[in-house]
């Protein structure tokens, strides 16, 4: 029952403002939703031409000097990331929900190495051993009290619950940035793989990502191949899109990563690597994406940018949160993704589905206009039949 | 399993709870509806189920039959019709909903029911996800209305709307003409009233029909209280209906929110929905939930 109560608190402070917020964005740069639509159009090709443009994203990546890999699922892709990383090194993370897909931290952690989230929301919920419980926002399940309360208990003392979110701030970013200087490697995620030049965009506020990909000598991105569009200009339209509609724009930052560092300086030739990484590597990751893609109704669910905006338009996840999904997915778009990583036969995922109330909500605040009620109808439907 | 008692049910009887069909056409007696018209008021009989939907309900959560192992819903109900027993001021609300309705239509157009003929749409056995046994379900209700040579249907609630105009046409060979009632009628009876409404899913965000019954408040001079969360179209402020029967606690706690959020903008809360107004109404409060139809 507190969990309940502790629930509906910490939703109760976001949600309306949340909507608030991002309609009056929506309002304000009304070039938003055009380009939404395309997006969507240019994602559409990539599904239907998964195996063309996983191939052409490592070809490029390749061409700007990094290292790319294809993972085909879970297994595969720690093993990679393994292999890459070994043992007794010191690792800073950027967030990525397609890392915990695949359970990396706690993998490398267990390899002996000292793994650190650098996300305020993934730090949080890394000091509490818990899972996220917002696509984007993953510490929402936390009050201001209750992360001041976490914090004191894990990294700093002096804390107490008085203090102003800016304190509390402050905190994590003396705590992180020694770990963003003394670390071997740093792992992110990626919102969007232009597969034209093998460049890479990362959106984010807190600069976290930045330092995780600048200042350690090796980045690795980690990210699921659906992330690919055809083109660099489509990559800074899905950040543009996802920031949006996420509730945070412009973001602070947008970081493009293409290939290791490098310089031109000295007789206009590029040589690799200068002042930040000297090696880049991006491990595409399926994991039943490609097998989602040729599914006549599930397809869509690889449209999702995951700006979590479905999440404050259902009932059903502001009423119980984060307990509707299986880590690390919930939501309404958490349901089609289960189904994707896990499939379409899998028992938690058809009892998922069968709480959606299909109030609609997810699928008129959603820029892809990914019809979800009816993704998720699909998935109740096979679920009973087996049954 | 939820699925065999609504099974059986629908064999035995065409509605989805195990309760006599007169439950259904009680309410017209007296009326004089022609029986053989070409264009039919369909009510599905969800205005007549709403008292024993709330019943049905209440014994599930009693009984704590789901917690979300849906596989593992005890057989109870097979006795249930006995133990189902309508609140009589629920009873009420609905024949008066049903005899309003009636009456604002005939004003503008001519109309028949088909009385104890009248089938159940299924809208329950596809929203809860048996596509399979819908499928088979509906070929004997469209049989019905060839039988009756229906025309058009004219529907009352957004559940069996929603399931005839775009549904039925997917499953089923369907070229029988579907309106609905907030498309058809004029009510002219000013209120001094102040309102809240709470949409209905369907009505507003899959039958673009967000502004149909605003139209409707507003030519009867009832003040609307809007919000720009709480009743924007974009946001699924549910009633938790939908996952009454397999999710009782959770359905409640949804009605308990949205009352909560609704009531702070007017104490007198409309819906347009059966399923919204016997969900809706399970939460104690100090609030009206009141059918737009009771406002003719």
């Amino acid at each position: 029952m507190n969990d309940v109560k502790s629930w509906n608190e910490a939703i109760n402070r976001v949600l309306e403002p949340t909507i608030i917020k991002t309609k009056n964005i929506l309002d304000n740069y009304k070039y938003l939703y055009d380009i939404a639509d395309k997006l969507r159009k240019a994602k559409e090709e990539v599904i239907k031409n998964l195996g063309y443009y996983i191939d052409k994203t490592m070809k490029s990546v390749e061409m700007v000097g990094g290292t790319s890999y294809l993972a085909r699922d879970s297994e595969e892709a720690r093993k990679i990331i393994g292999e890459l990383v070994g043992t007794n090194k010191k690792i800073v993370m950027g967030k990525s929900m397609v890392a915990y897909e695949v359970g990396i931290r706690q993998y490398l952690i267990n390899m002996g190495n000292e793994v650190w989230e650098t996300d305020l929301g993934e730090f949080l919920i890394q000091l509490a051993d818990e899972y996220p419980s917002h696509i984007i926002a993953p510490a929402i399940h936390m009050t201001k009290e209750r992360a001041a309360q976490l914090l004191k208990e894990k990294i700093d003392p002096n804390i107490d619950e008085s203090r102003s979110p800016e304190d509390l701030v402050k905190s994590v970013r003396k705590f992180l940035r020694a770990k963003f200087l003394n670390a071997d490697i740093g792992i992110s995620g990626a919102n969007a793989v232009a597969a034209d030049t093998g460049a890479v965009l990362m959106i984010e506020n807190e600069g976290n990502i930045r330092m995780t990909s600048v200042l350690p000598p090796t980045h690795i991105v980690i990210t699921g191949i659906e992330k690919i569009v055809p083109t660099l200009e489509y990559g800074f339209y899905e950040v543009m899109v996802q920031s949006a509609f996420g509730s945070l724009y412009p973001p602070t930052y947008v970081n493009l990563t293409a290939g290791p560092s490098s310089t031109a300086d000295i007789e206009h030739n590029r040589v690799r690597p200068a002042q930040g990484p000297k090696e880049f590597h991006l491990i595409l990751v399926d994991n039943g994406r490609s097998k989602a893609a040729r599914d006549p109704v599930l397809w869509e669910a690889l449209l999702c940018i995951r700006c979590g905006r479905c999440y404050f338009h259902c009932p059903i996840y502001k009423t119980i949160g984060p307990s509707w999904g299986i880590p690390p997915y919930n939501g309404p778009t958490g349901v089609m993704w289960n189904a994707v990583i896990r499939g379409l036969n899998n028992k938690n995922v058809g009892e998922t589905a069968m709480l959606c109330v299909h109030a609609g909500g997810c699928k008129e605040s959603c820029p892809m206009k990914i019809n979800i009620p009816e993704v998720i109808h699909y998935i109740k439907t096979l679920y009973l039949r087996s049954l | 399993m939820l699925k065999n008692i609504i099974k059986r049910s629908l064999q035995e009887n065409m509605l989805p709870l195990p309760i006599s069909k007169s439950v259904c056409h009680k309410w017209a007696s007296g009326l004089n509806l022609k029986k053989d018209s070409d264009t039919i008021l369909y009510t599905s009989c969800l205005y007549q189920l709403i008292p024993y939907i709330n019943s049905f309900t209440e014994y599930m959560e009693k009984f704590n039959v789901s917690r979300g192992h849906f596989s593992s819903l005890i057989p109870i109900l097979s006795k249930f019709s006995f133990l189902l027993k309508p609140k009589k001021e629920l009873t009420e609300k609905s024949e008066k909903i049903l005899r309003n309705i009636v009456n604002e239509l005939s004003i503008t157009i001519n109309f028949g029911y088909l009385y104890d003929e009248e089938p159940y749409s299924g809208a329950l056995l596809y929203e809860l996800g048996f596509e399979d046994e819908f499928r088979e379900y509906v070929k004997k209700v469209v049989e019905i209305f060839k039988s009756n040579n229906i025309k058009k249907i004219i529907t009352i609630d957004p559940h069996t709307h929603y399931i005839l105009k775009v549904v039925y046409p997917k499953v089923v060979n369907f070229n029988i003409e579907v309106v609905n009632y907030l498309e058809l009628i004029r009510p002219m009876k000013k209120a001094n009233l102040s309102v809240v409404i709470h949409d209905s899913c369907l009505y507003s965000r899959f039958l673009d029909m967000h502004d149909t019954y605003r139209k409707i408040l507003d030519n009867m001079s009832i003040e609307r209280k809007e919000h720009q969360v709480f009743t924007a179209k974009d946001v699924g402020g549910c009633c938790g209906g939908p996952i009454e029967s397999l999710a009782p606690e959770i359905s409640r706690r949804i009605a308990e929110i949205r009352v909560n959020e609704l009531s702070k903008l007017s104490k007198n809360i409309v819906v347009v929905c059966p399923i919204c107004l016997a969900n809706l109404s399970r939460v104690p409060s100090n609030v009206n939930i009141i059918d737009l139809a009771e406002l003719f």
